[in-house]
């Protein structure tokens, strides 16, 4: 009953090959993307591969890759530079589709910019020193005799469709250790499963925030012979006007210390 | 007491206290002929609470130091700057839809409020200098900079505070004819 090697099962889905199906070397189209503020966003997994592996097959349903893509949409909903994020169906995506697929999801949903997400995850488990039990049969149901490790990554690459350029990536990455029953095996597994994407996406969520940031500094101090990506405004975009922190902590502080040099003077 | 300035910041204060207010209030281009409160309304709304709190910073400091100096100006200007303002808005920056804040204004009475200062004997000319300088330094970054980047929250609009700049140049001016001599103002702190 005791194994050495761990039994393993692995899920993925792989950007290059929905973008570049059947190329070995993607190809990279000059230009500057143009960001037509506010923005519209669509967010989407791209399609998975069949699963591989000895194990049974855990995965993601579609309903739960909706709620964990609502989950990343939510959190970026609030910016004003965002006009609206839309969850994508995977049904929306072909495998192989790339970016004539892509055009089509622009004319069909009017997005301009899409977040595709891709995952791998590998599962293993593997019997430990207690498995020795299940050749006793209860033991199967009483002793904790196996080993699951779930190791999960997230991968987001953000695409403006129109000029076909990257903008920006984040990953996002969770394990989940566990130990079971051998007749528990296979639930614990679809559960940690489900935990892992849960635990990436909180990930990938604090990642896509943070390369966000960084991409808005990049765009913002770029020299202007090489820009990283070229702004422009759709009518009607909301504006207002700002004192800011710099401009009021300033004033504040100048007007503090001409009333301290006033009732100094008198 | 400057309860012009006092008012005007509680009704922003308020303003973002109902759900959905600002929609009702917000400046807009499509309605604004029609609905032309909210060419004063506009400007008490804010997007978050850091766009009011810093607004308010400013405009409670400045417009409450002036009102003390010169009460009959500031709040004839609390009338008639936000409309001005809110016009030159749309007629120099044609892709605005909405527009909403006080800092215009503030702009204004920190300007005429340093501009008065500046021509009183008593007071520290080089202070008054810097938060003009201060005022130009603004509008410089936000006009240089305000159209390349993905701004957090909404776009900056320079327009309101070269806009604001002026009117308080003008607001300047009220006050400078209406005293013989800017040293009687009354002092301050």
């Amino acid at each position: 009953m005791l194994r050495d090697s761990p039994r393993r099962s692995e899920r993925s889905s792989s950007v290059v090959d929905f973008l570049y199906p059947g190329q070995t070397e993607p190809v990279v189209t000059p230009g500057v993307p143009v960001l037509r503020l506010p923005l519209r966003v669509g967010v989407a997994f791209v399609p998975a591969a069949a699963s591989r592996g000895v194990l049974p097959s855990g995965g993601i349903s579609e309903q739960q890759k909706s709620l964990l893509l609502g989950r990343v949409a939510n959190e970026f909903k609030g910016r004003q530079f965002i006009q609206s994020i839309e969850v994508i169906p995977s049904t929306y995506l072909r495998p192989g589709g790339g970016f004539g697929n892509l055009d089509q999801l622009r004319g069909l949903l009017s997005v301009d910019i899409v977040v595709l997400v891709s995952f791998d995850q590998v599962q293993f488990t593997q019997e430990n020193k207690l498995s020795l039990a299940y050749w006793t049969v209860v033991g199967a149901y009483l002793f904790k005799g196996n080993r699951n490790d779930t190791h999960t990554l997230l991968e987001a690459v953000v695409y403006d469709i129109p000029s076909r350029r990257l903008l920006f990536r984040a990953p996002g990455v969770s394990e989940v250790r566990d130990t079971s029953t051998m007749v528990e095996v296979r639930e614990r597994l679809r559960a940690a499963s489900l935990s892992g994407f849960g635990l990436a996406t909180d990930d990938l969520i604090r990642n896509l925030t943070s390369e966000l940031t960084a991409f808005q500094e990049k765009v913002k101090n770029a020299a202007a012979d090489s820009p990283v990506a070229r702004i422009e405004r759709r009518p009607g975009y909301s504006g207002g006007g700002a004192a800011g922190s710099w401009f009021a902590g300033g004033v504040l502080a100048l007007l503090g210390l001409a009333l301290f040099w006033r009732r100094r003077a008198a | 007491m400057p309860w012009a300035t006092l008012l005007v910041a509680l009704a922003a204060v308020l303003s973002r206290a109902g759900p959905g207010w600002e929609d009702g209030l917000v400046l807009e281009r499509a309605v604004a002929s029609a609905q032309a409160w909210r060419f004063w309304t506009g400007h008490l709304v804010h997007v978050s609470s850091g766009h009011l709190g810093w607004n308010i910073a400013v405009f409670g400091a400045a417009g409450g130091w002036l009102e003390m100096l010169a009460p009959r100006a500031v709040r004839l200007y609390l009338l008639w700057a936000p409309p001005v303002i809110g016009a030159a808005i749309f007629a120099v920056d044609q892709e605005i839809g909405r527009y909403a804040g006080l800092s215009g204004i503030a702009a204004g009475l920190v300007v005429a409020l340093a501009l008065t200062q500046l021509t009183r004997r008593e007071e520290s000319r080089p202070l008054w200098a810097a938060v003009l300088g201060l005022v130009a330094v603004k509008i410089l970054y936000e006009t240089m900079s305000g159209s390349a980047v993905l701004t957090e929250g909404f776009r900056p609009v320079p327009t309101a505070h070269i806009a604001g700049g002026i009117a308080g140049c003008i607001l300047f001016g009220f006050i400078a004819r209406r005293r013989r001599s800017l040293a009687d103002l009354p002092p301050v702190g």
